[in-house]
């Protein structure tokens, strides 16, 4: 097979747009339908019933998401075993973010495996699934939802710092202070991404109320969950 | 508060490939005194704190003034020149070590020539056409004359190779440094001429998409140049050459 | 005649000029160097480069900068040289900036110029406080070319040993060299040798030098045969932080850019250089400065705390405007002092920094040995008795653009090559150096190269420096002696072949005392006062006696001194006065 020249760089630049593109564009608009749910099991079918119901959509699902993201694992796990996982004592802050980029990968992974087979192929292919009714089910399991939760944590933090490293990447932010403001913008874009989704998840509570507060109680724990994952992680680097 | 003495431990290593151990040591306290000090203590009189007989501990020095980076060594964990590190704010036993990216030679001595190669290899170099009197050179403003001097101060010295963790056994990243020094070039008013080059070089083997953005290598460089500027700056120009270069290809 | 190749032995900027310039013309250079070049001593170079390019309307010309550099230092420069340097510079400063030298700019964006010592005009180019380093980068970037393109061949982390000479008619066919990293022996085949080694400031112990600068390898050359010259002017420049390990130099740059030095005298700052050089101030050449400063702690008493310091004091000028020029310097003062001279009044006292004398060389920058040539600080040709500042840029690159081609010249005008020379001859020599080292691995005895060399560095900085006496002169000498008697009697305590710094210091310890005795010599029998040196019981320059060039030549008993006449074709020798208005 002939060298394709410059292989790693436009892998690598294909890593970042697959990260950028069909990434944040799809997390957006699955939180955005998801918070339908806020307005009822309806109006959250509805949506997801307007979604599946895209001209080409199984083109798009595999050929828009599935293969890049494919990629995107793919070159990924190659990524994350070419680095290094020692935090050094002057650059604690960015130090972390990349080590957390590469991290977060493994629980994203997971997550997203089982999220698609769960829902997307077992519970979401034929006419007349109610995908509501669904995902009452799956929260209703307290295991699974702090997994849901944790999951969508990880994404929008992987989403988040992936924008703000892919500005410096392709030349966009060059200088610390206008890095400084694409941090913040993308951590703003983390945020409200991941607010939109954990919000969302109120509209798949069943209504007796004990059960959603202890759902609401979970998700609690989820910045907890979070954090011990970091510091048994800091226990594993060092 | 004025110590005595000084303790040192100090990872030996007899030469290439051989096992590492530590040696414990103590020498006198001075004020200001450096650790290159320390060391020429140790040679002078090369036994252990517990009495054995060594042999005297070998590293790299030049300049003594933080200008060359011939001395740069782990000091407490963290990559510096061993001449401006003073003993009296570090704490002790202060414990050295060779950097760690790099084949160690004997003792805290490595062998730091792949950083010059990467030199020659993104031609680090203003392309004149000779050393015959050809009037004077492009005028420059005096503003980017400030951030050619910054990157130009760069002394090879490895720290931002050290703490760079895409930098190791498993990946071929050339490192902070030398994509500094494109910069550095392609800022100079002859640049173009060899812009392309350089950019396209960075695309190949281990070139600037090794980077993985922890930015370390700015934090650690002592001499403070604007290392993560500068990558984003050639990632800006190899993104700009990259999409030119393919839509005019053939 | 086979392919040629020419040696050039060190890497700093005399050396990588040298190379440039061979390489330039197509002849295949093998470079040898302790450091890796791009480490070599000329990046501590701090102020700047002079060249007299009159931008700023000042007046300047070359014939000015010729005549301070030839006042400067004492009449005893041979003029012809100098004057091709001076009128060269401004074409140099050219070339450096083509090469992308950094160069602080005007708002236009051209060259600026600061003003250094011993002149009165702004001609020194600057890049920062650190220009020797921005010079060396340029240049090391132009060899690197070369070595792409497989004209140069390094050899980084080898020391020069030895010259290897024909021994029909003397001449250079090569050299032999140690390699670091694994303690072998090599030798290589030359037609033309340069040695572009830099000075010897460890020979005083502690000076503003690096670590490398034992003037070794001149020893080397001066003991095959070369002969040394002017050995006796040291420079001990003014301003330099006192240290542990080190004379950290804070540039007379700092006194150009507005820098002013005085001490405390009945409550008041006393800024004794601008009371007593009204018309040059802080920038009278470097000796007197030196000797005001010396006099004013030892003589007067009047050191800061009662010690050897006085203040030079940047506080009152402007920050950005300090950053911009003086960076480099102020970020050594802040690391080491510990203080930021920005705020505080820097504390500084003398410090051994330059050797005037060297190698001796013709015009064309060759030695006694036909082939073997020396550049840079290593040699003696442009500073006389007293070097001003920022004019030892100058003449190494200057030095190099010189004796490249008259290198390639003298190589084209060879009947034979090295390389037709029989192999044993090479092999000889080899076997003579390996044989030196196996005797040093050998060494029992109870002294260290370090001990030894600091007593050297004692001895020499108390006695043979700012101010020197017969008696302490003769007294050192015979120390001299003795340490090389103790020398024999080192005990080596490694046997490792691998990276040996202890058997390379311990000979290069040897060479060291060597040619301090050449410098110690030298001041001994010179008896008048003229640039840096200074003898309060000769305290006048005597032309008539002294207006000539010290010349040692090596013997079995110690150095034997001729001497050679001054050229002063250009400006005649008139009484040095900078103190007049
Ligand atoms: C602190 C300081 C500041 C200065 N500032 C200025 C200034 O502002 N302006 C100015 O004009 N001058 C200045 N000088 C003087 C100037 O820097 C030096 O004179 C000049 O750099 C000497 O250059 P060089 O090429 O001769 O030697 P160096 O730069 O000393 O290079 C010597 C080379 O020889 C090699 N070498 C030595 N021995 C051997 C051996 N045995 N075998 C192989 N290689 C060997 C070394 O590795 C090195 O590569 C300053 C000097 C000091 C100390």
């Amino acid at each position: 097979m002939p060298e394709v020249p410059y292989k790693e760089f436009i892998l690598r630049r294909l890593h970042s747009l697959t990260g950028i593109v069909p990434m944040t564009v799809f997390l957006a608009e699955h939180f955005w339908t998801n918070s339908y749910a806020l307005q009822g099991a309806e109006r959250f079918n509805e949506a997801a019933d307007h979604i599946r119901g895209f001209p080409y959509i199984i083109l798009i699902e595999i050929f828009g998401l599935g293969l890049p993201f494919a990629f995107h694992i793919a070159y990924g796990i190659k990524i994350i075993y070419s680095g290094d996982y020692t935090i050094y004592a002057n650059n604690p802050a960015k130090n972390w973010m990349y080590v957390l980029q590469r991290v977060t990968a493994f629980p994203i992974l997971a997550f997203l495996v089982f999220h698609v087979i769960t829902i997307r192929i077992l519970h979401g292919i034929g006419d007349d699934v109610d995908l509501h009714a669904t995902m009452v089910d799956v929260f209703a399991n307290k295991f699974l939802l702090a997994f849901y939760v944790v999951g969508i944590v990880c994404t929008c933090f992987h989403c988040a710092n992936g924008i703000a490293t892919a500005a410096i990447t392709w030349g966009l932010t060059v200088g610390p202070t206008s890095q400084k403001v694409a941090g913040a913008v993308a951590a703003g874009v983390g945020l409200v991404l991941s607010g939109m989704a954990l919000w969302s998840i109120r509209g798949f509570m069943p209504e007796a109320a004990p059960e959603a507060a202890e759902a609401i109680e979970a998700m609690k724990a989820a910045p907890e969950t979070v954090l011990y994952l970091i510091e048994s992680l800091r226990g594993v680097i060092a | 508060m004025a110590q005595k003495t000084v303790q040192l431990r100090v990872k030996r290593q007899d030469g290439p490939g051989a096992r590492p151990r530590w040696e414990h040591f103590e020498v006198p306290h001075a004020p200001g005194k450096n650790v290159i000090s320390c060391l020429i203590d140790i040679a002078r009189k090369p036994v252990t704190l517990e009495g054995r007989e060594t042999t005297p501990v070998q590293w790299d020095c030049a300049c003594l003034e933080e200008v060359c980076g011939a001395c740069t060594m782990l000091v407490n964990g963290k990559p510096q020149q061993s001449c401006s590190s003073l003993v009296d704010n570090l704490e002790q036993p202060i414990e050295l070590a060779p950097l760690t990216k790099f084949p160690v030679v004997r003792d805290l001595v490595v062998d730091r020539q792949k950083m010059f190669k990467n030199l020659e290899r993104f031609r680090a170099w203003v392309p004149i056409d000779g050393t015959y009197p050809m009037g004077e050179g492009p005028l420059l403003s005096a503003e980017d004359q400030q951030v050619r001097y910054n990157r130009s101060r760069c002394m090879t010295c490895a720290c931002c190779m050290e703490v760079c963790p895409q930098i190791n056994g498993r990946s071929d990243f050339v490192g902070p440094a030398v994509i500094g020094q494109v910069e550095f070039f392609n800022l100079h008013p002859s640049g173009p001429e060899e812009m392309g080059k350089r950019l396209e070089e960075m695309m190949g083997t281990g070139g600037i998409h090794e980077c993985g953005n922890a930015q370390n290598c700015v934090a650690a460089c002592p001499k403070e140049i604007d290392l993560t500027d500068a990558i984003a700056e050639v990632g800006r120009q190899v993104t700009i050459f990259a999409v030119k270069k393919f839509l005019h290809s053939s | 005649m086979a392919k040629q190749r020419i040696i050039v032995v060190g890497g700093g900027l005399a050396g990588l000029m040298t190379t440039i310039k061979i390489a330039e013309m197509g002849v295949a250079v093998d470079l040898f160097s302790i450091v890796p070049v791009k480490r070599s001593h000329s990046v501590c170079a701090q102020g700047g480069i002079n060249a007299a390019k009159d931008q700023q309307g000042q007046g300047d010309h070359p014939d000015i900068h010729l005549d301070d550099t030839i006042y400067g230092g004492d009449f005893l420069a041979n003029q012809t040289p100098v004057k091709t340097m001076c009128d060269a510079a401004p074409q140099i400063i050219d070339l450096l900036s083509r090469m992308g030298v950094p160069f602080n700019r005007t708002p236009e964006g051209f060259l600026d110029f600061r003003r250094f010592g011993g002149t009165l005009h702004n001609r020194t180019a600057f890049a920062g406080a650190t220009t020797g380093q921005q010079l060396l980068y340029a240049l090391d970037e132009q060899v690197r070319r070369f070595e792409v393109a497989g004209l140069v061949t390094k050899y980084e982390s080898w020391e020069f040993l030895s010259l290897i000479r024909d021994e029909d008619d003397g001449r250079v066919i090569g050299i032999t060299a140690i390699c670091n990293p694994d303690m072998s022996i090599h030798h290589f085949a030359a037609d033309a040798v340069h040695i572009c080694t830099g000075g010897p400031g460890i020979i005083f112990g502690k000076s503003t030098n690096s670590y490398i600068n034992t003037g070794a390898a001149a020893s080397r050359c001066y003991q095959q045969g070369a002969a040394y010259a002017n050995g006796e002017f040291i420079q001990v420049h003014p301003t330099t932080i006192p240290g542990e390990d080190k004379l950290r130099l804070m540039s007379e740059s700092a006194r150009g850019e507005g820098g002013r030095v005085w001490v405390p005298k009945d409550g008041k700052p006393w800024y004794f250089l601008e009371e007593r050089y009204p018309k040059y101030g802080n920038l009278v050449p470097r000796d007197i400065a030196t000797r005001e400063i010396f006099s004013v702690c030892v003589e007067e008493g009047l050191g800061l705390d009662g010690k050897n310091q006085v203040y030079l004091d940047l506080s009152h000028l402007d920050e950005t405007f300090l950053n911009r020029r003086l960076g480099g310097i102020m970020e050594i003062y802040e690391k080491f002092a510990g203080d930021d001279p920005r705020k505080t009044p820097m504390r500084i006292f003398p410090g051994v920094h330059y050797s005037m004398g060297g190698m001796w060389v013709d015009f064309e920058q060759q030695t006694h040995i036909p082939g073997l040539f020396a550049v840079g600080e290593v040699e003696y040709q442009y500073h006389g008795a007293n070097r001003l500042g920022a004019n030892s840029l100058l003449s190494c690159i200057f030095g190099g653009m010189v004796a490249g081609p008259k290198s390639i010249e003298y190589i084209n005008g060879l009947k034979r090559s090295a390389d037709d020379v029989a192999p044993s001859a090479f092999a000889a020599e080899q076997n003579r150096q390996i044989e030196v080292f196996d005797d040093i691995y050998r060494m029992t005895g109870k002294e260290n190269p370090y001990d030894l060399g600091d007593e050297m560095g004692e001895w020499m900085t108390n006695n043979c420096t700012i101010v020197r006496h017969n008696d302490k002169l003769a007294a050192t000498d015979e120390k001299l002696v003795e340490l090389l008697e103790r020398w024999e009697n080192v005990g080596v305590n490694d046997a490792s072949r691998v990276y040996n710094q202890y058997v390379l210091r311990t000979r290069q310890l040897k060479d060291m005392l060597q040619l301090a005795r050449v410098i110690c010599l030298g001041a001994l029998r010179r008896d008048e006062s003229r640039g840096a040196h200074f003898k309060p019981d000769f305290p006048e320059r005597d032309d008539e006696n002294w207006l000539k060039t010290t010349m040692a030549r090596h013997t079995p008993e110690g150095p034997s001194l001729e001497y050679e006449v001054v050229d002063t074709s250009i400006i005649k020798p008139r009484p040095r006065v900078y103190s007049k208005s």
